[in-house]
C-alpha cells in the first residue's frame, strides 16, 4: 500500500546576502526567534575519511556531533557526545554509536581541525490569515571563524507543516522572486573554500603517466616527485603528532624512493644515485625507533590478549615503559626534522629530482622506460622462484627474511610500472604478491619481535614477574612463527609454479608486442 | 499504536476539551499523536485554527483511509496532526450500513494510519449510532467524560447498560469526572455515590475553571497557554493514568 501519510518536504535555498526574514511580512503574518551564534568546529583526518565517508564531525561547545554531510551540507545528526576532553582517535569518544561509526572511517588516522565557523540561526513560522503556523522556516548564516567574521552563507530551509505544502510552495516561490537559489554549496564547502583548504584524496600510489617508450629518468622522476611530495606532506603530521600514520606513510615514501632507484639502474649518474640512496637511508633510519616503539603500542590490546590475564600486568609495565619511551623519541625525531641538516637533505633530494636539474649522462638515462623495466622485474620473479624452491621447514630466518625483501622489491616495480604491464596481470600478479607478503610480514614481524622483546629484557633485567610476562608473549610469538612457516611454503608454491612463471615469462620476458599510447590494452592480452 | 476515544451519549460535558487536551499531553510525554474529530460540529479544527476536512468519496475502507490521510493537517504543536471533521461525516452511518463487517470498518481504517502514530484519539459526536459502535470496537480505551449531576449519571449508565446488551467489552470504558466544581455540594455527593457504585472510575478528575473556558477564544489547547494551571496539570494527570493503565493491559 502506497504512504498514507507523506514524509515532510524541506525545501533548501541559498539565500542572496542582503535578504532578512522581514521579506517575508507583506505576505505572512512572520514570526522570529533568534538563537545564539554557535561558533564549530570541523574536524576530520589527513586522509579526510570524514569528509568523503558523507559525514561531517564538528565540536560546538563540549559537545561533538557527527552528522550526513553531501557536498557540505550538512545532514542529521547521527550521534554527539559531550566531553570536556578533546577526542582525538574514535578510541577517545564513548557513545558506541559513535565509535563503531568513526572506526571504519577513521581507522588509525587522528582528528584534528580543519576549518572553524559561526552558524546562526534564526527559527521562523510563517501564520496564515487565522494564526495557523502553516510554514516553518530556518534560516541560518554562516560566517568565517569562531568569533563570527565576515559572512560567508545565507540560507534557509522552508519547511511546510503536513496539509499546508501549497503555503511551502508559495513561500518558496516568494523568496525564489527575492534571488533564492536552490543550488548552492553547502556551508562546510564553503568555509573549507574560505580557509583555501580542498579535501583530497589521498593515496600512496599515485598515477604517473607512464608509456613504455618514456625515456627511463624521465619516467623515474615522474615516479619520485609525486612519491617524494606525498613524504613531504606527512611531515606536518609526524612534528604534530597527530598519528602514527604519518611517519609510516613517510617512511614507505623514503622506501619506495630509494628501492626505484637500486632496481632501475643506470638512469642517473652513479655517484648521485648513490648519494641520494644515503640520504633516503638517513632519513629513514633517524626514524626506526620511533616507528618500532609505535608498532609495539598499536599492537598492546593485541599482545596483552595472547597472554593469560594474570600475566599482562607484567606486560603492562613493558607498555608503559614503551609509551614513556615514544614520548621522548617523538620529540627528538620532530626536533631534528625541524633541524636544518635535516631540511637540507630533504631540499636536496627535491633538487636532484626536480624535472628542470640538469645532470651528467648515464646509460639508460634515455632508453625507453618498458624494456629496462621488464627485465628488472623477469629477473626479480626469476630471483625469488630460485630461493623458494629451498624453503623448507629448515631454512634459516634470513633466509625467509631475504626472500620478503626480494618480494617487496618486485612489489614495488609492478606497482611502479602497473600503467605499461599489459592487460589485468600486473594488478593479479600485485594481488598474489601482497597476499605471500602478508604471511612474510607476519613471520618476520614474530621473528623480529622476539629479538626485541628479549633485548628489553635483558636492559631492564628487573622482577621476576615481568620476565614471566615477557616469556610468555616469546613462546606465543615462537609458536605463530612455526605456524605461518607453513603457510609461507604453501604460498610460495603458489607463486613458483609453472603457470605462474610461464604467466612472468610471456609478459616480461618475451612481451608479445610494447604497447603504444593509442593501442588499446586488450590488444595485447 | 494505541486507539483512545473522548465520548459521551451527552454533549457539553467537556468530551472536545478532553479530547484536545489528552492530545497535546499525549505529543507532550512523546507519542506521535492523531486527533480525528468525527463530531460534524468540527470544534477541534476550530480550537487548533485548521480548516474543514474537504469532502470525498467513501466507498469502503481503502478509500476512506485515502480520503481521510489527504485531510490531515499537522497542528502548531510538534508531534501533534489533526483530522478536522467535515459535515460529510453525517453520513458516515449511512455509509457504514452498506458496507460487510459494518460494526467493524472504522478499526481497518484506522490500522492503515499504525506505521505514523503512536497513539489515535477520536472525538466523538454526542449520539449512539452505528459510528458510534464502530467506534467502541476500534478503540483500546474510551473516556468518558461524567459531570456529577444525576442527568450525566443517568446517561452514563445507559451507555454501560449499551455495552452489556451489545457483548461489548466493558474494561475499555474509562469514565471520570469532567467539570466539576469542588465547593458544589451536589458534585461532591454523586462523585461518592459514583465512584462507590462504579469503581472503575479514573482517579484524575477535570475541574470546571474558565482557564478551559478561555480555549474558545485563545484557539489553542489549555495546555498550550495556561501550563500550570490546575486543569491543566488535571489533564496531564488523567493522560499518565490512561497511559499507565493501558501498559498494565498489554
Amino acid at each position: 500500500m502506497k504512504e498514507l501519510v507523506q514524509k515532510k518536504e524541506c525545501v533548501r535555498l541559498v539565500l542572496p546576502h542582503d535578504l532578512g526574514p522581514e521579506c517575508l511580512q507583506d505576505e505572512w503574518c512572520v514570526e522570529f526567534h533568534s538563537h545564539a551564534p554557535q561558533p564549530l568546529v570541523f574536524l576530520d583526518t589527513f586522509e579526510w575519511g570524514l569528509w568523503f565517508g558523507g559525514y561531517a564531525l564538528y565540536r560546538c561547545g563540549d559537545v561533538y556531533r557527527l552528522c550526513s554531510h553531501k557536498n557540505g551540507w550538512l545532514g542529521g545528526v547521527v550521534c554527539e557526545e559531550e566531553s570536556v576532553d578533546s577526542r582525538h582517535f574514535w578510541g577517545d569518544f564513548e557513545a558506541a554509536t559513535m565509535r563503531a561509526k568513526l572506526e571504519g572511517m577513521l581507522d588509525l588516522r587522528g582528528l584534528s581541525a580543519v576549518v572553524d565557523g559561526t552558524f546562526r540561526l534564526r527559527l521562523g513560522a510563517l501564520r496564515n490569515e487565522v494564526g495557523k503556523i502553516v510554514c516553518r522556516l530556518e534560516w541560518t548564516t554562516v560566517s568565517a571563524g569562531n568569533q563570527g567574521g565576515k559572512e560567508l552563507l545565507q540560507f534557509c530551509n522552508v519547511i511546510p507543516l503536513h496539509g499546508y505544502e501549497a503555503e511551502g510552495a508559495r513561500a518558496v516561490a516568494s523568496l525564489t522572486l527575492r534571488g533564492a537559489s536552490a543550488v548552492g554549496a553547502g556551508p562546510l564547502e564553503i568555509l573549507l573554500r574560505n580557509a583555501h583548504v580542498e579535501p583530497q584524496k589521498y593515496t600512496l600510489k599515485p598515477a604517473f603517466g607512464l608509456q613504455t617508450d618514456t625515456p627511463a629518468r624521465e619516467a623515474i622522476g615522474r615516479i619520485v616527485r609525486p612519491i617524494l611530495g606525498i613524504a613531504v606532506r606527512n611531515i606536518a603530521g609526524i612534528l604534530n603528532d597527530i598519528d602514527t600514520e604519518f611517519l609510516h606513510d613517510y617512511r614507505i615514501c623514503l622506501r619506495k624512493i630509494r628501492s626505484v632507484l637500486s632496481l632501475v639502474k643506470g638512469v642517473y649518474p652513479a655517484e648521485g644515485t648513490e648519494r641520494m640512496r644515503k640520504i633516503l637511508g638517513d632519513l629513514a633510519r633517524e626514524t626506526n625507533r620511533l616507528r618500532d616503539l609505535d608498532v609495539y603500542l598499536l599492537a598492546r590490546d593485541e599482545y596483552l590478549e595472547l597472554l593469560p590475564p594474570q600475566l599482562r600486568p607484567a606486560l603492562e609495565e613493558m607498555f608503559e615503559d614503551f609509551s614513556a619511551q615514544r614520548e621522548v623519541e617523538v620529540l627528538r625525531v620532530a626536533s631534528n626534522m625541524r633541524a636544518l641538516p635535516s631540511r637540507q637533505l630533504l631540499q636536496e633530494l627535491e633538487d636532484f629530482f626536480s624535472g628542470g636539474t640538469p645532470h651528467e649522462s648515464s646509460p639508460h638515462a634515455d632508453l625507453p622506460v618498458g624494456p629496462l623495466v621488464f627485465r628488472s622485474i623477469y629477473k626479480r620473479y626469476r630471483k625469488i622462484r630460485t630461493i623458494a624452491v629451498g624453503i623448507g621447514a629448515e631454512t634459516p630466518d634470513e633466509v625467509v627474511h631475504q626472500i620478503r625483501i626480494e618480494c617487496k622489491k618486485l612489489r614495488y616495480l609492478l606497482e611502479f610500472f602497473t600503467e605499461i604491464i599489459p592487460g589485468e596481470e600486473g594488478a593479479s600478479m600485485q594481488k598474489t604478491l601482497r597476499r605471500l607478503q602478508g604471511r612474510l610480514g607476519e613471520f618476520n614481524d614474530a621473528s623480529v619481535q622476539q629479538k626485541s622483546l628479549l633485548d628489553y629484557w635483558e636492559q631492564k633485567k628487573s622482577g621476576s614477574e615481568i620476565a614471566l610476562g615477557l616469556g610468555g608473549l616469546v613462546s606465543i610469538l615462537y609458536h605463530q612463527q612455526k605456524q605461518t612457516r607453513g603457510l609461507i611454503e604453501q604460498a610460495l608454491e603458489g607463486f613458483g609454479d609453472d603457470s605462474t612463471a610461464a604467466a612472468f615469462k610471456s609478459i616480461f620476458k618475451h612481451p608479445a608486442s610494447t604497447p603504444t599510447p593509442d593501442a588499446p590494452r586488450d590488444a595485447h592480452k | 499504536m494505541k486507539i483512545l476515544s473522548s465520548y459521551s451519549i451527552k454533549g457539553g460535558v467537556g468530551k472536545t476539551a478532553l479530547a484536545v487536551n489528552l492530545a497535546f499531553a499525549l505529543r507532550e510525554a512523546g507519542y506521535r499523536t492523531l486527533l480525528i474529530d468525527l463530531d460534524p460540529q468540527g470544534a477541534v479544527a476550530f480550537y487548533f485554527r485548521v480548516g474543514s476536512a474537504e469532502k470525498f468519496r467513501m466507498r469502503d475502507a481503502q478509500s476512506m483511509a485515502e480520503g481521510l490521510s489527504r485531510n490531515i493537517r499537522e497542528s502548531d504543536f510538534p508531534g501533534l496532526d489533526i483530522l478536522p471533521s467535515n459535515l460529510g461525516y453525517r453520513h458516515f452511518d449511512i455509509l457504514l450500513d452498506g458496507m460487510a463487517k459494518r460494526r467493524k470498518q472504522l478499526r481497518k481504517v484506522l490500522e492503515e494510519f499504525k506505521p505514523h502514530y503512536d497513539v489515535i484519539l477520536i472525538d466523538c459526536p454526542p449520539n449512539i449510532t452505528l459510528l458510534s459502535e464502530n467506534v467502541f470496537r476500534a478503540s483500546d480505551a474510551i473516556l468518558v467524560p461524567v459531570v456529577p449531576t444525576v442527568l450525566s449519571q443517568r446517561t452514563f449508565e445507559q451507555l454501560t447498560g449499551f455495552f452489556r446488551e451489545q457483548d461489548l467489552p466493558g474494561g475499555i470504558l474509562h469514565p471520570f469526572f469532567s467539570m466539576v466544581q469542588k465547593r458544589n455540594k451536589m458534585h461532591q455527593e454523586t462523585m461518592a455515590d459514583l465512584s462507590e457504585s462504579h469503581p472503575g472510575f479514573l482517579k484524575a478528575a477535570i475541574p470546571f475553571t474558565v482557564d478551559v473556558e478561555k480555549m474558545g477564544v485563545r484557539r489553542m489547547p489549555l495546555l498550550a497557554y495556561s501550563h500550570a494551571s490546575e486543569a491543566a496539570q488535571a489533564y496531564r494527570a488523567l493522560c499518565s493514568e490512561i497511559l499507565s493503565q493501558l501498559s498494565q493491559l498489554q
